[in-house]
């Protein structure tokens, strides 16, 4: 037999035992637990290691400890923005040659001096350039004499 | 001469004398019927503005109008034929 003193700190071991596993439980199961002297060590026992388990999270140290590798930062392609050459303009491209004018193919009309002449196949005065034709000429002097 | 080259043209340009004198000259030479283009100038300005004191005379001009030879005398046939190949 237990002597009152020695029940009356057991109950108050389990009592503190039971608030100390039971935090946020109801007051009725600590009530009750205090009442009821042979269920102690059945209460008490999972009291004492469930809270631990689900009050501290296991910290997720790779998450929150290793620090997250920055991406290095890509160089800029310097080829991909390097601006065109500008081409040249076409001034160097030879123009096309003029042709030739007609006058030096054509034959031109000889020029002689203005002088009233007369045309011994007619018989009629005229001037003397209404007789040239073009091409080679050639221009004879004479005398009837 | 001119016959036998159509692309010459030649031109006879008479001075001095007479009309009658220059038809008479035509007529005996047979040139009235000939390629060649005969021509008289009573006033003998023609011939001033050429320069010609003697005859026969003669200048050939290329078909550029270009005076190629200016000479006096008988016509060098050669030289004309050389002109005209050329």
């Amino acid at each position: 037999m237990r002597s009152p003193t020695r029940r009356a700190a057991t109950a108050a071991f389990a009592l503190a035992l039971a608030a100390t596993s039971c935090a946020g439980t109801s007051s009725a199961d600590t009530t009750s637990t205090a009442t009821t002297g042979s269920a102690e060590t059945e209460v008490a026992a999972p009291a004492t290691t469930t809270p631990v388990t689900e009050t501290v999270p296991a910290p997720d140290d790779s998450a929150s400890t290793e620090p997250s590798t920055p991406e290095t930062a890509t160089e800029p392609e310097t080829t991909a923005t390097a601006p065109e050459t500008a081409t040249e303009p076409e001034t160097a491209t030879e123009p096309e040659t003029a042709t030739e004018p007609e006058t030096a193919t054509t034959a031109a009309i000889l020029l002689l001096p203005s002088v009233d002449v007369v045309s011994l196949a007619t018989g009629e005065m005229a001037d003397l350039n209404s007789f040239s034709r073009p091409g080679a000429t050639l221009v004879w002097f004479w005398a009837p004499h | 001469m001119a016959q036998d080259n159509p692309d010459l043209h030649v031109l006879g340009l008479g001075a001095q004398d007479t009309l009658e004198f220059a038809n008479e000259f035509v007529a005996s030479g047979d040139l009235a019927n000939s390629a060649i283009t005969m021509v008289w100038d009573p006033t003998f300005a023609s011939w001033r503005d050429y320069g010609i004191r003697s005859q026969p005379y003669w200048i050939l001009y290329d078909d550029q109008g270009t005076e190629i030879t200016s000479r006096p005398g008988v016509i060098d046939l050669g030289a004309v034929q050389a002109v005209l190949d050329a």
